[in-house]
This record gives C-alpha cells, sequence and structure tokens, in this order.
C-alpha cells in the first residue's frame, strides 16, 4: 500500500512538472460549462415518487457555468425550463470561491428558497489515483475523495487548467476539476466545453447579502432545530451540503 | 293574508307519489403517448342511460275566508315516465412543434334523446279516467353538439399561454307528440379560451383562466305542458328557450416558503352569463303564481378568497387567517316588471395548527355573513350570520396506531325562528396501521356522537326566501379495513431501530 502511494506521488510530480514545462500553454482563466445528470430514480426509491417521475425522465439535466481566473471561481447555475413539472427534484446552487481570502459564499436552493452560507473554503482529504479518464479532449487524473463511511465522491482533474477550481464548492486539486461523480453513479458533473477567455467577474458576481447570511454550521443547526419533526431532514441535509 | 294581517285564501294541498329510477354510467378512456416527446392522443366516451317511472296524487282545494266558499279542488292522479340516452365522444390530439410550442386539436360529439310522457287523469265520479289536456303531454327532444376546437400552448422560460378557440353547432329538435309540432334550434357559437401561468419561482405561481361553457336547457324547461304539482306555482315550459354559454375567468396565485412553513393564497372569479334561463312569474289576482323561462344576459357572480399560513414557530405552529367574498346576482320577471336578486356572502376563519411527530392539533373560529337583496320585495332584504369553533387532534402512538377527534360548532343567528339553533358535531376514530409501508389500515370511527348532525341553509327567490332544514345522517359507528395502493411511508433507521428493540 505505502509502494503504491509513492509510484502515485511520482506519477502525480512527473505529471505537474510536464505541465509546468509547458506553462505557456496551461489555461489561467476562463469558462466552463458543466452538464450535471441526476438518476432520479436513485435519488427518489419510493414507488409513488417513482411513478410521478415517470420512466422517461429519470435523468435529470441541468447545466452550470463556471467562470474563473486564479484568483476566484463564480459556479452559476442555468435556468432550465425544460421540464418544470420535475424542477423540484434537484437543488441548483450558486458559488463563490475566493481563494485568496479562504472564503466562499453560497446560494443554496433549499426546496427552492434561496439560505445565503458564507464560511471558508472546505478542505477535503483527497486521495489521488492512478486512473485516467478523457473529459473534453483533456486528460484528467482522478482523484477519491470519502465524506463518510456510505458515501464516496470521485474527481477527474487536469493541470492544463492551473488554477484549483470545480463544480460546487470542489477545489483544491492540482487543477481544475472537470469531472465528479457520486458512487453509485446518482450524480454526476462533467464539462461540457472549455473556453480559455478574460473574465470580469464584476459582471458575473452574483448578488450577495452578506447581512443575512450565516456559516454552513449554524445553517445546519438551525434547519435540524427548525425542522426536527420532520424524519428526512438529515439525509436532506446530508444531500444539499456535501456539494 | 291581507295588509291588515287577515286571512284571505287558506289554500290545501296534499300530495303524493311513489317513484322508481334507474341511472347506468360508463366511462371508457385511452391515451397514447407517442415516442415524440409530448406528442399525445386522448379519447374518451361516456355514456348515460337514466330512466324513472312516477305515479302521484294530488288533492288540493282553496278555501276563501271572505265568502267562506271551498273552491279550485283539483282531485288528480299522475303517471308518468322519463328516459334519457346521452352520450359525448371526444377526441384530442397534442402534436408538439417545437420545444416551445404545442397545437392541440379536439373534437367532442355529444348527442342525447330525452323522452317525457306525463298523464293527469282528474277524478269523475271515482274514477280517474277524464284525461286533463293541460297537465299531460308527450315530449322528446333531440339534441346532436358537434364542437371542434384548436389550442396553441405556448411554454417559454417561466412562462405558459394557452389560446383556443371552439366552434359549437347544436341542433335540438323539440317534438310535441300530444300536439304533433316540432321546433327545431339551430345555434352555432364560437367559444374561445385563456390559460396563462407565471411560474415565478419553485414556489410560487400565479395562473390565470379564461373559457366558455354551455348547457342546454332541460325538457323540464322546454316542455309546454304545466307542472302542477303544486297548483300555488305552475310551471310551464318553454320550447323556444335557447342553450345558454359563459364566459368564465378566475384568476390564482400562491406561495409557499420551505423554510419558515408559511404559505399564502388568493384569488378572485367571475363569470357572465349569455342567454342564462331567466324566470318570469305572473301572479293572478288570488296570489297563484305562473312560472316559465326565457333566454337574458347577466353578470352570474363574482368573487375573491384569500388564505395561508403565518409560522408562529417554524414548521411547527402556525396561525391561518382565511378569507372569502362572493357576489351572486340573478334577475327574473314579476309580473312584467324586472327584479333583481343579489346576494352577499362573507366568510372569514381564524385557526391555530401544531404539527409534531406525535400530536398534530388544530383550533379555530369562523364567522359567515349572509345578506339578501330583493329589489321589487324590501321586506325580502334579509341577513344572517353563523359563528362557528372547530378543533381536530390526531395522536401517534407507538405501534403505528393513531387516534383522532374533532368537532365541530355552528351558531345559525337571525333565521326564522326555529331554524336559529347550535349544532355541535363530534366524531372521534382509532386506527391501526399495517405492513411494510402501512398499506393496510384497520379504523374503528364513531360519527356524530351527540347525534346533532343537521343541514340548515337559506335559500333567496324571487318572491320569497326559504330557510330549510335537512335531516342528513346523524350518529353512526364504523368498522373499516382499506389498503393503499400508492403508500408515501418511508422507514426511518428509528423506526427500524424501535422494532428490533420490540
Amino acid at each position: 500500500m505505502k509502494k503504491n502511494n509513492k509510484i502515485r506521488t511520482v506519477l502525480l510530480c512527473v505529471y505537474i512538472f510536464c505541465m509546468a514545462a509547458h506553462s505557456h500553454g496551461q489555461m489561467q482563466e476562463g469558462k466552463i460549462v458543466f452538464e450535471r445528470k441526476t438518476n432520479l430514480f436513485k435519488k427518489f426509491t419510493e414507488k409513488s415518487t417513482r411513478d410521478y417521475i415517470k420512466e422517461e425522465n429519470k435523468y435529470k439535466t441541468d447545466n452550470f457555468t463556471l467562470y474563473f481566473n486564479d484568483s476566484v471561481s463564480v459556479f452559476i447555475p442555468e435556468e432550465n425550463y425544460e421540464n418544470n413539472r420535475l424542477s423540484w427534484t434537484t437543488n441548483s446552487n450558486t458559488v463563490v470561491q475566493d481563494f485568496r481570502n479562504n472564503e466562499t459564499k453560497t446560494i443554496y436552493s433549499f426546496s427552492g428558497a434561496p439560505v445565503l452560507v458564507k464560511d471558508s473554503l472546505q478542505k477535503r482529504q483527497w486521495k489521488l489515483t492512478d486512473k485516467w479518464r478523457t473529459i473534453c479532449q483533456i486528460e484528467c487524473m482522478q482523484a477519491v475523495y470519502d465524506l463518510d463511511d456510505s458515501t464516496r465522491i470521485y474527481a477527474w482533474f487536469t493541470a492544463a487548467i492551473t488554477p484549483n477550481v470545480g463544480p460546487e464548492s470542489f477545489w483544491d486539486l492540482p487543477g481544475a476539476i472537470l469531472g465528479l461523480a457520486t458512487e453509485d453513479g446518482a450524480v454526476t458533473y462533467f464539462a461540457k466545453s472549455i473556453e480559455e477567455r478574460k473574465v470580469d467577474m464584476e459582471v458575473v458576481m452574483p448578488k450577495f447579502n452578506d447581512k443575512k447570511a450565516r456559516t454552513r454550521e449554524e445553517v445546519i443547526e438551525r434547519a435540524k432545530k427548525d425542522f426536527k419533526f420532520e424524519k428526512e431532514i438529515d439525509s436532506y441535509l446530508k444531500s444539499l451540503f456535501m456539494w | 293574508m291581507n295588509s291588515n294581517g287577515n286571512l284571505t285564501r287558506n289554500a290545501s294541498n296534499k300530495n303524493t307519489s311513489e317513484s322508481d329510477a334507474t341511472n347506468i354510467k360508463t366511462k371508457l378512456g385511452y391515451t397514447k403517448n407517442f415516442k415524440k416527446d409530448k406528442r399525445q392522443l386522448r379519447v374518451l366516451n361516456n355514456f348515460v342511460y337514466d330512466q324513472s317511472n312516477s305515479e302521484s296524487g294530488l288533492l288540493y282545494t282553496d278555501y276563501f275566508a271572505q265568502t267562506g266558499l271551498t273552491q279550485n279542488g283539483i282531485d288528480q292522479q299522475k303517471n308518468g315516465d322519463k328516459t334519457i340516452l346521452s352520450n359525448v365522444f371526444s377526441v384530442a390530439y397534442v402534436e408538439p412543434l417545437s420545444k416551445k410550442l404545442k397545437l392541440e386539436f379536439s373534437y367532442e360529439l355529444f348527442n342525447s334523446t330525452n323522452n317525457r310522457h306525463s298523464r293527469s287523469y282528474n277524478n269523475q265520479n271515482g274514477l280517474y279516467d277524464d284525461l286533463d289536456s293541460l297537465t299531460s303531454g308527450d315530449f322528446k327532444s333531440i339534441k346532436f353538439q358537434n364542437k371542434l376546437g384548436v389550442s396553441l400552448f405556448y411554454d417559454f422560460k417561466k412562462h405558459m399561454i394557452g389560446l383556443g378557440v371552439f366552434g359549437r353547432n347544436v341542433t335540438i329538435d323539440n317534438q310535441n307528440h300530444f300536439l304533433n309540432t316540432t321546433i327545431n334550434q339551430n345555434e352555432t357559437n364560437i367559444l374561445p379560451r385563456l390559460t396563462y401561468q407565471f411560474r415565478i419561482n419553485q414556489n410560487s405561481s400565479l395562473r390565470v383562466n379564461s373559457q366558455t361553457t354551455s348547457i342546454l336547457p332541460g325538457i323540464e324547461l322546454l316542455q309546454p305542458i304545466q307542472d302542477n304539482s303544486n297548483p300555488n306555482s305552475i310551471m310551464t315550459g318553454n320550447q323556444n328557450l335557447r342553450p345558454n354559454y359563459a364566459i368564465n375567468t378566475n384568476v390564482n396565485y400562491n406561495t409557499y416558503n420551505p423554510l419558515s412553513g408559511g404559505y399564502f393564497y388568493g384569488g378572485f372569479y367571475s363569470e357572465y352569463g349569455f342567454n342564462q334561463f331567466i324566470s318570469t312569474m305572473n301572479y293572478d289576482a288570488i296570489g297563484r303564481i305562473e312560472n316559465s323561462y326565457q333566454n337574458g344576459n347577466t353578470l352570474n357572480y363574482l368573487g375573491a378568497y384569500g388564505g395561508g399560513a403565518i409560522p408562529l414557530i417554524k414548521q411547527v405552529f402556525t396561525l391561518d387567517p382565511s378569507f372569502g367574498y362572493s357576489y351572486g346576482n340573478r334577475y327574473s320577471f314579476v309580473n312584467g316588471d324586472r327584479n333583481a336578486l343579489t346576494t352577499h356572502s362573507l366568510e372569514t376563519g381564524l385557526d391555530l395548527e401544531l404539527y409534531t411527530d406525535v400530536v398534530e392539533f388544530g383550533f379555530g373560529g369562523n364567522y359567515t355573513l349572509g345578506q339578501n337583496l330583493n329589489s321589487i320585495s324590501p321586506e325580502l332584504n334579509l341577513t344572517n350570520n353563523i359563528y362557528g369553533l372547530s378543533s381536530d387532534l390526531r395522536i401517534y402512538l407507538p405501534w403505528k396506531m393513531e387516534i383522532a377527534t374533532d368537532f365541530r360548532y355552528n351558531n345559525y343567528n337571525n333565521l326564522s325562528e326555529e331554524f336559529n339553533i347550535n349544532t355541535f358535531i363530534w366524531n372521534a376514530s382509532i386506527e391501526q396501521n399495517l405492513g411494510k409501508n402501512k398499506n393496510w389500515t384497520i379504523a374503528a370511527s364513531a360519527y356524530d356522537m351527540l347525534n346533532q348532525n343537521t343541514k340548515i341553509s337559506r335559500t333567496a327567490f324571487a318572491n320569497r326566501v326559504t330557510d330549510s332544514r335537512t335531516a342528513i345522517i346523524a350518529r353512526y359507528f364504523m368498522f373499516s379495513l382499506s389498503y393503499k395502493f400508492n403508500s408515501t411511508y418511508k422507514k426511518t433507521a428509528n423506526t427500524e431501530t424501535n422494532e428490533e428493540e420490540q
């Protein structure tokens, strides 16, 4: 096991060195469009809910845009009007990450109601693997994050895009994350298009009321108190804040 | 009574009747969803067969106090039968033109045959064999209606607009076999429809609907014979009565805050009618009425409503106000004079609701005010009100058992003397849920344990206001076993742990 970890570390260093050697070709700023696919039948297991959703609507697709430079990233959902009947089945969050000030601002969609969270950047313990995947014609390395005993998230990142950005609140890998997936495949994020361009952050930055914002812990604690009689509240909060 | 309160005429009316009826309804439907998204075909057929026979007797006299004479005697035996056969066949086809645009074609064919035979025989020397031609008849009404429509729906971002138009042609043959006469009616209308929805966000929306409906007059309004079951108010049909149509509009807004559990809903509605069936009444010298119907245009009703929940403790304890106001308008003709009859009704309520995982409890009060205004008879301008209190309690016990109880108290005021009563309706039940998903429920229930259930109502007519008290099912007990095909109950870790400990 220790030997495998050493090999992975060496490979990563070689990979990063090679990328650094060609730093004049690496992207520092731009826009990535992500497509999220949610398997609603894995998310909702009650028969009555599945009957309402129907087999033909089993996979729900949402699109997001990530604007980034070397210090800030802004992750914004695109409005999805395709199947309004099922708009409640997924959440679309807006995430701003400020890497210089170690700060993140998120507008979570709590059953459609906006919840403002201001906190420090989420630190995750990633484990690198020796697996690779091509996303948008770019070779990406795989990393794994264990949220808890039952939840594992896979990420694919590339050092060809140097800022360590990613969808939702994910970051902190040696490069931009172009793919994310839960272990059971219920939710996946994959980059659809990558565009290198100057980004005017003031234009794309969403409006955020700092006075109404709370930390993640405060929001979770408050929600558990307000919804103490809702049996599903723990699993709902987990599915909302794991991103 | 005359204006001095002295008796002028005393009418005695004794009716007996026996009847039997058969009703058959069938409904067949088919929906086909095609491979292409949103392309759909829907076919529906409704068939109704109604048949009834009746035998009745009428014994009527007028006693005139001034002269001491008894006159206008009627001693009749009647028999009649009525048969209605009607069928509605409809088909709708939806074709998506693009992601945002879809077209819907619809066609409806309605046909019905109404037969009504009525025979009234006067008592002649102890035998009921003298046919009364005024109150006897053989009437047949055959109706065909074709309705063809097309609607366009445009779904763009947060907005959905639907515009539709229907062309309707109805032909009616009213055959009077007694007099060997036939009156044909042929009417063509354009019936527009508008739908608009604004999906403000996931939890708020605004809806606007406007559509046109049409009712064909029933055989009782058409057949030109007299119904003298109440000789003080004789009804005669009008063969020339045309189908009516009405434009119905309603607007609704609702919003919900999932964080606090608060919500609000409100809206208003109205209906304007063309060719409505307007009552005409003519009084004779001794106060008896002859009724008939004719067509006329009128604003039928309008109203507004609203309500919501104000969270006092988020997701647990709410204050729920509600209100409703309606305005009703009818007019009639009394001895040739137009008589406007308007009603105002205001309902307000305030409830407290508590939701926990063990107990659900509600308590509230409501107030209803009703006012009737009559333009010709100001003595019929009457106002009444009802005060009410209600409460309900449900307790979730271990082992999937539930007990529940509720009551409703009403205090009626300003009705006729014997109708100003209080009622207290109290119900209770105990339920045992069984099965993995609580699909099965065994329940023992008691309804109206204090045996006070009754229905009090006030109805305003052009020439009178009637308070009525209807005996309805009171105090009964029920044992039930039910099965839910789609249970939303989901076991949680806590539930599983509890069951293991048991």
